[in-house]
């Protein structure tokens, strides 16, 4: 009973865990966590490295969790520090270079299982992708960051970030063109 | 619009995911936050401990500060009244003088009169003489005071002959009594230095030329009577007790 009045109430649950109590941190980070994990996972194909990503920005939450004083969603808040933890982890395992020549040929998937295979699909064709498009494909068409926020934080020029975006977008629609001639993904 | 559509699509799957975190995810997180809490205390326990070092330090400076700043401050408001208010103590000094002045006249005409009229009547008429000196000596030092404003520069060799006239004075008068056979007491003697005494500060509190009372003088003038009040109490007591004795000797002789 405790834990669902706890889920209810956000902004208590906040308060707690800005107060160090580790229950309300814990009940935070389980209803947080796997959302982010995701989203570290967009990012990081490794899910191992991905997982040390989001704990590290999960740190980072709690640690600064005083900063946050209940303006805007609290999610929207934490992806945010995930999102920037999932960059800067891959920047530094290795220096991103903004290629612009072709990338190697993508192995089809030929599953034609629905949702989870299809969101597999998906993320294996983001995996695919050289990391300088990766980052600025999921940055932009999933995360939903303006050119000028994208080039702030990978501090790029907004001309770059606009250029990879295309030509990610231009590489993924060829491989969902092949995929849709050996599947019917894509139809609906 | 293809490529926006399809971002639309893998949007919406992506975000439906959930991918469910190791099992020991939080117990890691847990331990880390545990580790930066420590050392979250420690270093306020250190920030803690420097700043109330640095209050300390600065209590002890502001409270040296303020002691000095009052050490500074308190000489100057002692001076300042002082400086203002000594031509109105000039003028209560120079009152008291000319008081004190008279009524050591009196006294000495009083202690003189008062063993002469009980020994004898030659004493009687020397005592008198006495006090006709005592009075010339006085006109004299008067003269010599006048003539001290005149000549301010002969001061100090007009103020030896003052004292060495005074002391002729007193010497004088004692050989006087001695002469004529009258007992001579320690208390004459000692009142006679003492009066001389008295003429003798009074001379060198009071500078008539600049018309200025030492003020250090006086105060230990005062101080001098006050402690010597006691004594004159005592010696008066003893003189009257002296003199009632006396007397009843010379009665019942007569």
């Amino acid at each position: 009973m405790k834990v669902i009045q706890l889920h209810k109430n956000e902004p208590e649950l906040i308060k707690r865990a800005i107060k160090n109590n580790r229950e309300a941190q814990q009940v935070l980070f389980e209803l947080y966590a796997p959302r982010m994990l995701s989203i570290c996972r967009y990012y990081i194909k490794d899910i191992q490295h991905a997982e040390e990503a989001m704990l590290n920005g999960f740190f980072k939450v709690f640690f600064n969790l005083k900063s946050f004083n209940n303006k805007g969603s609290f999610e929207g808040w934490i992806r945010r520090i995930i999102v920037r933890e999932a960059i800067s982890f891959l920047r530094s395992k290795k220096n991103i270079e903004f290629i612009t020549d072709e990338i190697e040929h993508y192995n089809n998937y030929t599953n034609n299982i629905k949702t989870e295979i299809e969101v597999e699909h998906i993320q294996q064709l983001i995996d695919a992708l050289p990391e300088g498009y990766k980052m600025i494909f999921i940055m932009y068409a999933i995360e939903g960051y303006k050119h000028h926020e994208i080039a702030n934080m990978l501090n790029i020029t907004e001309g770059t970030s606009k250029s990879q975006l295309f030509k990610a977008r231009k590489l993924l629609q060829g491989k969902i063109k092949e995929l849709n001639k050996t599947t019917s993904y894509g139809t609906n | 619009m293809a490529p926006i559509k399809f971002e639309e699509n893998i949007k919406e799957k992506l975000e439906k995911r959930t991918i469910k975190p190791s099992a020991n995810a939080w117990n890691k997180l847990s331990e880390r936050l545990e580790r930066q809490e420590e050392k979250r205390g420690n270093k306020a326990f250190w920030w803690l401990g420097i700043a109330a070092s640095i209050v300390g330090v600065l209590l002890v400076g502001s409270q040296l500060f303020k002691n000095n700043a009052l050490e500074e401050v308190i000489p100057k408001i002692v001076i300042r009244p002082v400086d203002v208010k000594q031509d109105e103590t000039n003028k209560i000094a120079t009152k008291k003088i000319e008081n004190t002045i008279e009524i050591s006249e009196e006294k000495k005409i009083k202690e003189d009169k008062s063993p002469n009229q009980i020994i004898k009547k030659k004493t009687i008429i020397k005592a008198s003489l006495t006090q006709e000196n005592l009075l010339v000596a006085q006109e004299n030092t008067q003269q010599k005071l006048n003539q001290k404003s005149l000549k301010p520069k002969k001061e100090v060799s007009e103020n030896l002959t003052f004292e060495t006239q005074k002391i002729q004075d007193v010497v004088a008068q004692i050989k006087n009594l001695k002469d004529k056979n009258t007992v001579v007491t320690n208390e004459t003697i000692d009142a006679l230095l003492a009066e001389a005494q008295k003429e003798i500060a009074l001379e060198k509190m009071y500078n008539e030329s600049t018309g200025v009372v030492d003020a250090n003088l006086l105060l230990q003038d005062v101080e001098i009577e006050l402690d010597q009040s006691f004594r004159t109490k005592v010696f008066k007591a003893l003189k009257e007790s002296f003199i009632t004795v006396k007397t009843a000797v010379a009665q019942r002789n007569d």
